[in-house]
């Protein structure tokens, strides 16, 4: 199995070269995740998601010669995608809302080391985090994992949905628990 | 606890079910997204080929100079003029384009959801673009379809027109197909005639009433479909209008045609009279609004068995 991060590195390089596809997988790939990483720093502000997130496509699409594969092409956009948050607020002589900072609060760490969070408050922050963190894996990592164990489709309809062999898929849901584990400890440590 | 003990299986949904699914983003808001992004990309493609070429050309200014000597006459690459390929017979809802536009080579046509474009391709046929669609004129006999769905139907034999997708090329071969592209698989639905898939090294053909369906990872999976129903609503709604003028067995046929139907006769002397009768009239009508329609005018009846669409002449006065 190619490594993700080898994976985006190639599709780059494939749209580089005028790849029809390759843009397809890049953007479907990436725009949803991009999309609501954006909302949740916008405030949920539909508009502002939507613009920010065009420039970012636009922005990264010039760049995407200088993209060395050193972190995965999402990582990178979201870095695109913060500065023209920024860039955003900053025209319009606002100040961005604090999203990432509320992710921070002591509560919302403490949710975290427990799965049955009954404050509503803290329980929605708690989905948010966890829906960040599936949007923030590698390529239909997050995908698997909600299809698995939220919508509770089995390992064979995954496969057969990515079309890949039924142990492909239950390898990738490995990987994809395994990757979870990791950003879910990292944050919540 | 440590974390790494407490992901077995059951927690992992428990965790993953307070969370709920994540939020689906409006389909219109990623098809406008889409529409710039792409443009943006094709931009920055443009770029770094023109940036090559002047690379190019200063690295090889002294071979040119000396090309340019020995050689007396060259010949410099003449830009392809865009060439008009269909025009825009119908939309409905959010499109790209408008009715009556000349669509050339090179141009791109899009549709929102709950959106469709009918479009006459020269001689060729009607091209029907489904909601959520974006497609390519590469040539005059060549689209691409990035993603969604078209239907086509030729109007004359000997021009056949190719289909490029991500995952093959589909020619048809005289005939009315479907062709359906997502992220993850290519679907050919053809309700008429023969059409050829080519994918990679190897062509499959499937004929009226099959289906051809391609994923990712692995081969072709060849079923049978129905030609009428649910699945081909929107290739009817899309339909261009039918007019009742000319010969009644020539309208009545292209009514079946649109409806996915076989046209046949209760008897010969009803063919024959079918035939015989010319209809004329100047109301664009919806197929089946001109079947009630013609076959009132031309004091016939009808009924539907199965896929057959049964003409008689016993008409209730």
């Amino acid at each position: 199995m190619t490594e993700p991060i080898h994976a985006d590195r190639f599709l780059v390089q494939r749209m580089l070269r005028g790849d029809e596809a390759a843009f397809a997988e890049f953007f479907d790939g990436n725009f949803a995740p991009l999309y609501r990483f954006a909302l949740r720093r916008t405030n949920g502000d539909a508009d502002a998601a939507e613009e920010v997130v065009q420039t970012t496509l636009c922005a990264a699409i010039r760049k995407l010669a200088t993209f060395r594969g050193e972190a995965s092409l999402l990582a990178w956009l979201m870095t695109f995608c913060r500065h023209e948050i920024s860039a955003y607020y900053r025209s319009r002589q606002r100040v961005p809302p604090l999203v990432e900072l509320k992710e921070d609060l002591p509560e919302i760490q403490a949710a975290m080391a427990s799965i049955s969070a009954d404050d509503p408050l803290v329980r929605k922050e708690l989905a948010s985090r966890i829906q960040s963190i599936l949007d923030s894996l590698p390529s239909h990592y997050g995908d698997v994992l909600e299809w698995k164990y939220i919508d509770g489709i089995s390992v064979l309809a995954i496969a057969e949905r990515l079309g890949i062999s039924a142990k492909a898929a239950e390898s990738m849901l490995t990987r994809a628990r395994v990757a979870f584990r990791d950003a879910f400890a990292a944050v919540g440590a | 606890m440590d974390i790494n003990d407490r992901y077995d299986d059951e927690q992992l949904a428990a965790l993953l079910k307070v969370a709920g699914p994540r939020p689906a983003v409006d389909a219109e808001v990623v098809r406008r997204v889409r529409v710039v992004a792409h443009d943006a990309w094709h931009a920055e493609l443009r770029q770094r080929a023109r940036r090559r070429t002047i690379g190019w050309l200063s690295a090889a200014a002294a071979a040119v100079i000396i090309v340019i000597l020995t050689i007396p006459r060259s010949q410099s690459p003449t830009p392809v003029p865009a060439v008009r390929v269909a025009t825009v017979e119908r939309i409905e809802g959010r499109t790209s384009v408008r009715v009556g536009d000349a669509i050339k080579t090179g141009a791109v046509v899009s549709t929102a959801p709950e959106s469709f474009a009918t479009l006459q391709w020269g001689d060729r046929g009607s091209l029907r673009i489904a909601a959520g669609s974006r497609i390519r004129f590469d040539a005059t006999d060549s689209i691409r379809l990035e993603h969604g769905a078209i239907y086509f139907a030729s109007s004359t034999p000997g021009k056949p027109i190719r289909v490029q997708t991500r995952f093959g090329t589909v020619r048809d071969i005289g005939t009315a197909f479907e062709v359906r592209v997502d992220r993850k698989a290519l679907q050919v639905r053809v309700r008429e005639g023969l059409v050829e898939l080519q994918h990679e090294h190897s062509i499959e053909r499937a004929g009226a009433g099959f289906q051809l369906l391609l994923q990712e990872g692995s081969g072709v999976t060849r079923s049978a479909i129905s030609t009428r129903g649910a699945d081909w609503h929107w290739v009817l709604l899309a339909a261009p209008p039918i007019v009742l003028d000319g010969n009644a067995h020539g309208v009545l046929a292209a009514i079946a045609r649109e409806e996915g139907l076989t046209l046949v006769f209760a008897d010969q002397t009803i063919a024959a009279r079918v035939n015989r009768t010319s209809l004329h009239d100047h109301v664009p009508l919806a197929p089946d609004e001109a079947l009630d329609a013609a076959t009132l005018a031309a004091d016939l009846s009808y009924r539907i068995n199965g896929s057959t669409l049964i003409i008689d002449g016993n008409r209730k006065r």
